[in-house]
C-alpha cells in the first residue's frame, strides 16, 4: 500500500445533502415500520423495532459526527516544551522495540527524553533483560518495573512516576513514530487546557493477509471521518498509543485508568469530564503494526468491545457529571457500537426464527418493504462511502458484522462483571486455523440449511421462502470474509488441522 | 497469442455487436414474430391505415405523439399490413439499438463493459419483446440511446463539436415526438447540466436554451393539433402503481415478461440486491460524471413517474419505462464489473443465463400474461358461432384486433356498446342498465352469445356474473392469461 493511496481515508469531505438524505430515509424507515406496518408475531416485532432504534441511533450519531470534518484546534508551532516519550513493552520482540526506539529518539524536536516502559519481568517474559541491554546500546532509558499491577496502564504509571516532563508521548512497542510526531502535536498543548493530543493509529502491514486487512480497514472509518468528528466536539477518543499527555492533566485523574480493560478510553473520558481538552490530529505520524493472526484480532476486538461496554455498564456514562452534551453523546456513540452484535444477532436470526416456524414479525404484502428499505440502505451506504473517501470496504462491514459473537461475549462480561467473556481451546500458536472463533457462524449456517429444508416442506418455493432465503444468503455471505480470515490455512489452499491447546485468553495485553 | 486471437480481440466489440444482431433476428423470426397481434398493435393499424393526414389526425384523438405512427404509415405503405411486416420496423430499430448501445458504454467506460451491455441488451426478454411489436418502444429504446450519446458528448469539451450539437438538438427534436415519456431524460439532463455545468463549454447554456426552444414549439404545435382535433377517450384505464408495480420494471428489464409466480419468484430475492450494494463497497471506486448521469437516467424516471402516478394521473407503465433500459443495462455492466475478473465472469455468466431462460420461457410459455392471443379467439369464434349468434367483446378498444382476424359470419359488437365509425374514438362508460338493455335485445335476436373479455376495466366480473345468472354458460375457454370467452345459450329455438 502506498503511502498516498493508505492516507486517503483522512481527506474525506461530508455531502450535507446526502448527510440530509441519510438522516431523513432512516428515521422515515423506522417510523414507517413502527407505525405503519401491521406487527406479525409481537415479540418478534418488538425486537425489530428495538434494532431499528439502535440503528436509527447509529445512522444519527455518525451523521451528527461526521457532520463538518473540517475544524481545526489551535496550533502554535513555536511551542516546544520538554516531552518524556514512553514506549510500551510487554516481551514483544528486542528488534521491533528497537526500531520504535530508535525512530522516537532520532524524532526531530529540542528536548526530549526516550524510555523503553519494560513490562517483561512482571509479564513472565524472558526478552526482559536483552530489552535493557538493547536500550543502553541505543541510548534511550528503560525503566523496568518490578512490582505488577494495572497492565499497560500500570506500566505508563509508573513511568510516570520516575519522569518529570511535563507532557508525555505514548507509542505502543510496534507504532514507530515519524520524525515529526512532537512537532506536529506539541503545538496544541499551547492552549493550557489541552489534555491529550491522539493521532491515527495506522497499520502499515495492512496488506500482509485477510486479518491485518480486515481490521485495517474496520479502523479506517474510525480514525478517518468519526475521529475527525470527534476533534470538533471536543471528543477526541484516547486510544493509548501515538498520543501525547499532559502530564497535569492525567495526574488530576490519577493517571491511567487501572481499574479498566480499556485504560485509555476511560481514562480520555475521565479527563474530558474535568474539563480537559482534546485533539485528534488527522495526520499519519506513527506506523504500526495491526494483529497479523485471528485470534491476536479476536482478543483486541474483545477488550475494546468490553472495555467500552464497561464504561457504559460499570462506570454508569449515562449518569456521570462533566461532560458536554456533545461529549456524553459522543461518548455513548462510541461505546454503543459494540451493542451492536446484539442487534445483528436478532436481525440473523429473524429469517431463520420463519424458516423453521413460519412466524414473522411483520406482515407483509408486496414490496413495499423493499421499496422502504432499498433506498434507505443505498442512501446510507453511499453516504458512508462518501463520508470516509471510499475506504469503507466490505470486509469492513464483515469484520464488524461477523463479530458479532465477541461484542455478546463483552456484552455478557459486562453486565455479569465476569473477568473473562470466552475461553479458546483449539488453535495451533497464533497461527493456524482457528474454526473455534467461528462456530457461531457455522452453527448459523447449518440452522439455516436446515431451516430451508423445512421451510420448503412446509410451503414450497413460496416469495416469502425465497425472501427468508435471500436474507440468509446475505448473512452468510457477509460472514465470508470474516470466516475465511478465521482459516487462513484453508483460504491458502493448505490444510493443516490445528492442534488443541488450552489456552485461555489474558486481556493485560492485546 | 496468434494472428487468429489478436483479431478477435481486436475486433470483440464489432464481433459482439453482430453477432447479437443476428441472434436478435433469429429470436424474433422464429419465436417472437410469429405470435398473434396484440391490441396496441392493432391499435397502430387502426391508426396508421388511413392517409397521412388521416393518421395525423386520428394520432392527434390518442394519447400519443405522432413520429413513430408517421414511420409505420410509410413502411405499411411500401411492404404491407401484415403482422411480420409492421413488426420489422421494430426489429430494426432493436437491431440498430446494439451498436448505438455500444457505443454509448465505451463512450464512458471499456470496452469491456460496452461488450457486456450489448449482451445483457441483447439477451433481455424485454427488448425482444418490443423488438417484435408494432410499437413505438424499440424507436424510443434507439432514439434515447442516441441522444445519451449526444449529451454526454457535449459534456465533454473536446467533443462537443457543432456536429454534436447538432445531433444532439436532433434527437431531443426526434425523441420528444416519439413517446411524451421522453421528456423524463430531458428533465435528468436539465438537472445534470445544472449540477455539472463546468464540464459544458462556455456557450453551452445558450445552445441548450435554442434546442429547448426547439423542442417547446415542436411539442406545443402538436398540442395545439391536439386541441383543434380534440382528444379523445379510447385507451385503458390505468390503476394507481403499487410498489410491486415498481419493482416489476426491474423484473421485467433482466426475466422479460413472465407469469406471476415467476415474477414473484425474482422479486422475492430482492435482499440479494442488498448484498450486491454491500459488496461494491469493496471496490472503493469514486463514482465519475458519467456514471451518475447514468445512474439518475435510470432511476429519477422511474420516481418520477411512480409519484406522478400515484399523486395525478396513473401514467406507470413499464414499457413506457424502456428510456431507463440503455443506462440500465450499461449500469449493470458496469457494476459487474467492479467485481475481481473471476466473480465478475461468474456474475455475467449468471445473468446472462437467467436472462436467456426468462427469454426461452417468455418466447414459448403460454403463460405469459402479455400473450394476448386474439387471433385463436377469432378463429375459434369464427369457426363455432353461427349467423344467428352473437359475439360480444368486451372492453370495447379491444375490438382492434378482433376486427384484424375476425372473419366470422355471427355479428360482432361491443359492451358497452361502441361504434368506432360513429362515436368516434370515445368509449361511452358501462352502466349496468345499458347490460339490462343490450342483453335484452341479443336474448330476443340471437341463440348463442360469445362474450370475449380481456383488459378488465372494472366490469368484466358484473358483466360475466350478470349472464351466468340470467343464462345458461355452455363453456369457457381462456386462450391468453385475461382472454376468456364464455359461452351463453341466449334461448332455445
Amino acid at each position: 500500500m502506498s503511502k498516498l493511496t493508505s492516507h486517503l481515508f483522512l481527506r474525506s469531505e461530508p455531502r450535507i445533502n446526502f448527510l440530509i438524505a441519510t438522516s431523513v430515509a432512516s428515521l422515515l424507515y423506522f417510523l414507517v415500520l413502527a407505525l405503519l406496518f401491521t406487527p406479525g408475531t409481537k415479540i418478534l416485532f418488538g425486537v425489530l423495532i428495538l434494532g431499528e432504534v439502535f440503528h436509527v441511533w447509529q445512522a444519527l450519531t455518525y451523521i451528527y459526527t461526521v457532520w463538518d470534518l473540517e475544524y481545526q484546534a489551535p496550533f502554535d508551532g513555536s511551542f516546544e516544551p520538554p516531552v518524556d516519550v514512553f514506549i510500551t513493552v510487554a516481551g514483544e520482540p528486542v528488534s521491533l522495540v528497537k526500531e520504535t526506539a530508535q525512530a522516537a529518539r532520532l524524532m526531530d524536536y529540542p528536548s526530549f527524553n526516550v524510555f523503553i516502559l519494560n513490562d517483561g519481568y512482571v509479564a513472565n517474559k524472558d526478552n526482559w533483560q536483552e530489552m535493557e541491554k538493547m536500550a543502553k546500546e541505543i541510548g534511550v532509558g528503560c525503566l523496568t518495573r518490578k512490582v505488577p499491577g494495572g497492565a499497560k496502564a500500570g506500566n505508563i504509571n509508573h513511568g510516570l512516576s520516575l519522569t518529570h516532563f511535563p507532557y508525555v508521548a505514548v507509542f505502543d512497542a510496534d507504532h514507530v513514530p515519524h520524525a515529526d510526531f512532537l512537532k506536529k502535536t506539541m503545538g496544541y498543548f499551547k492552549d493550557a487546557k489541552t489534555g491529550f493530543v491522539q493521532t491515527p493509529q495506522f497499520y502499515k502491514n495492512a496488506p500482509l493477509n485477510r486479518t491485518t486487512r480486515g481490521a485495517w480497514e474496520q479502523q479506517e472509518l474510525f480514525y478517518g471521518p468519526i475521529c475527525r468528528g470527534k476533534n470538533r466536539l471536543n471528543s477526541a477518543t484516547m486510544c493509548g498509543t501515538n498520543m501525547v499527555l499532559a502530564r497535569r492533566a492525567l495526574e488530576e485523574v490519577g493517571g491511567m485508568c487501572t481499574e479498566s480493560i480499556a485504560e485509555d478510553f476511560a481514562t480520555g473520558l475521565f479527563m474530558h469530564e474535568r474539563g480537559w481538552k482534546s485533539v485528534y490530529v488527522p495526520e499519519v505520524l506513527a506506523e504500526g503494526l495491526a494483529p497479523e493472526d485471528f485470534l491476536s484480532y479476536y482478543k483486541q476486538q474483545f477488550r475494546w468491545a468490553r472495555g467500552a461496554l464497561d464504561v457504559i455498564f460499570k462506570y454508569g456514562l449515562i449518569f456521570r457529571k462533566g461532560l458536554t452534551l456533545a461529549q456524553k453523546i459522543q461518548y455513548l456513540s462510541s461505546a454503543s457500537f459494540f451493542l451492536s452484535g446484539v442487534v445483528v444477532l436478532v436481525n440473523i436470526l429473524l429469517p431463520i426464527i420463519f424458516l423453521y416456524t413460519g412466524l414473522v414479525p411483520i406482515l407483509l404484502s408486496g414490496m413495499l418493504l423493499a421499496a422502504l428499505f432499498l433506498p434507505y440502505i443505498f442512501i446510507t451506504l453511499y453516504t458512508l462511502s462518501l463520508t470516509s473517501n471510499y475506504r469503507f470496504t466490505f470486509e469492513a462491514l464483515s469484520f464488524a458484522m461477523g463479530g458479532f459473537w465477541i461484542h455478546v461475549s463483552a456484552l455478557w462480561a459486562a453486565i455479569t462483571g465476569t473477568s473473562k467473556g470466552f475461553s479458546i481451546t483449539s488453535k495451533t500458536g497464533v497461527r493456524g486455523n482457528f474454526p473455534a472463533l467461528i462456530r457461531p457462524h457455522v452453527v448459523y449456517i447449518v440452522l439455516a440449511l436446515v431451516g430451508i429444508l423445512i421451510a420448503l416442506l412446509r410451503e414450497g418455493f413460496s416469495p416469502s421462502v425465497m425472501n427468508n432465503l435471500a436474507w440468509v444468503i446475505v448473512n452468510i455471505s457477509i460472514f465470508i470474509p470474516f470466516m475465511r480470515a478465521a482459516m487462513p490455512e484453508l483460504d491458502r489452499g493448505n490444510i493443516s488441522l490445528p492442534v488443541t491447546l488450552d489456552n485461555e485468553l489474558s486481556y493485560d495485553k492485546a | 497469442m496468434n494472428t487468429l486471437a489478436i483479431t478477435l480481440q481486436k475486433h470483440a466489440g464489432r464481433s459482439v455487436v453482430i453477432g447479437i444482431m443476428i441472434f436478435a433476428l433469429l429470436v424474433s423470426w422464429i419465436a417472437l414474430m410469429p405470435k398473434s397481434l396484440r391490441l396496441d398493435e392493432t391499435q397502430s393499424v387502426g391508426q396508421t391505415n388511413h392517409t397521412l393526414v388521416g393518421t395525423l389526425h386520428v394520432i392527434a384523438a390518442d394519447v400519443h405523439v405522432p413520429l413513430y405512427f408517421v414511420l409505420l404509415h410509410t413502411w405499411i405503405m411500401a411492404f404491407g399490413f401484415t403482422a411480420g411486416a409492421m413488426r420489422m420496423l421494430s426489429l430494426i430499430f432493436l437491431l440498430l439499438s446494439f451498436p448505438t448501445l455500444y457505443i454509448l458504454a465505451k463512450d464512458s467506460y471499456p470496452k469491456k463493459i460496452a461488450i457486456w451491455s450489448v449482451l445483457l441488451a441483447g439477451f433481455s426478454p424485454f427488448l425482444h419483446w418490443y423488438g417484435s411489436e408494432a410499437r413505438m418502444y424499440t424507436l424510443l429504446f434507439l432514439i434515447t440511446a442516441l441522444n445519451h450519446i449526444f449529451f454526454l458528448r457535449l459534456a465533454s469539451k473536446d467533443k462537443a463539436t457543432v456536429n454534436t450539437w447538432i445531433l444532439y438538438g436532433a434527437t431531443v427534436l426526434l425523441g420528444a415526438y416519439t413517446h411524451l415519456f421522453f421528456g423524463f431524460i430531458l428533465l435528468v439532463q436539465i438537472a445534470f447540466y445544472l449540477r455539472h455545468r463546468p464540464l459544458f463549454g462556455e456557450d453551452s447554456m445558450k445552445k441548450f436554451l435554442i434546442v429547448a426552444g426547439l423542442a417547446s414549439v415542436e411539442l406545443i404545435g402538436w398540442f395545439f393539433y391536439r386541441l383543434l382535433v380534440g382528444s379523445a377517450n379510447s385507451s385503458p384505464l390505468l390503476p394507481p402503481p403499487t410498489t410491486s408495480d415498481f419493482f416489476n420494471l426491474f423484473s421485467n428489464a433482466y426475466i422479460g415478461l413472465q407469469a406471476n409466480y415467476l415474477n414473484s419468484f425474482f422479486l422475492a430475492l430482492w435482499p440479494l440486491f442488498v448484498l450486491l450494494g454491500f459488496t461494491l463497497l469493496a471496490r472503493r471506486e469514486k463514482i465519475t460524471a458519467h456514471t451518475a448521469y447514468l445512474l439518475q437516467s435510470t432511476f429519477f424516471p422511474i420516481i418520477l413517474a411512480f409519484l406522478i402516478s400515484i399523486v395525478g394521473k396513473p401514467l406507470f407503465v413499464s414499457r413506457y419505462l424502456i428510456i431507463v433500459l440503455p443506462s440500465l443495462y450499461i449500469l449493470s455492466a458496469y457494476l459487474i464489473s467492479l467485481y475481481k475478473p473471476r466473480t465478475a465472469n461468474i456474475l455475467l455468466c449468471l445473468v446472462l443465463g437467467s436472462m436467456s431462460f426468462s427469454l426461452i420461457v417468455e418466447a414459448v410459455s403460454p403463460e405469459v400474461p402479455v400473450n394476448e392471443n386474439y387471433r385463436e379467439a377469432s378463429t375459434h369464434i369464427a369457426s363455432a358461432a353461427h349467423a344467428n349468434d352473437i359475439f360480444v367483446v368486451s372492453a370495447p378498444f379491444t375490438t382492434y384486433p378482433i376486427e384484424y382476424y375476425y372473419r366470422g359470419v355471427a355479428p360482432m359488437v361491443t359492451f358497452p356498446l361502441w361504434s368506432r365509425y360513429q362515436d368516434s374514438e370515445n368509449i361511452p362508460p358501462f352502466t349496468e342498465q345499458e347490460l339490462i338493455d343490450a342483453s335484452g335485445v341479443w336474448a330476443e335476436n340471437h341463440e348463442y352469445l360469445y362474450l370475449l373479455q380481456s383488459y378488465d376495466q372494472g366490469y368484466e366480473e358484473t358483466t360475466r356474473i350478470y349472464f351466468d345468472t340470467h343464462y345458461e354458460r355452455v363453456s369457457h375457454k381462456e386462450f391468453s392469461p385475461g382472454l376468456n370467452l364464455y359461452v351463453y345459450k341466449l334461448k332455445y329455438l
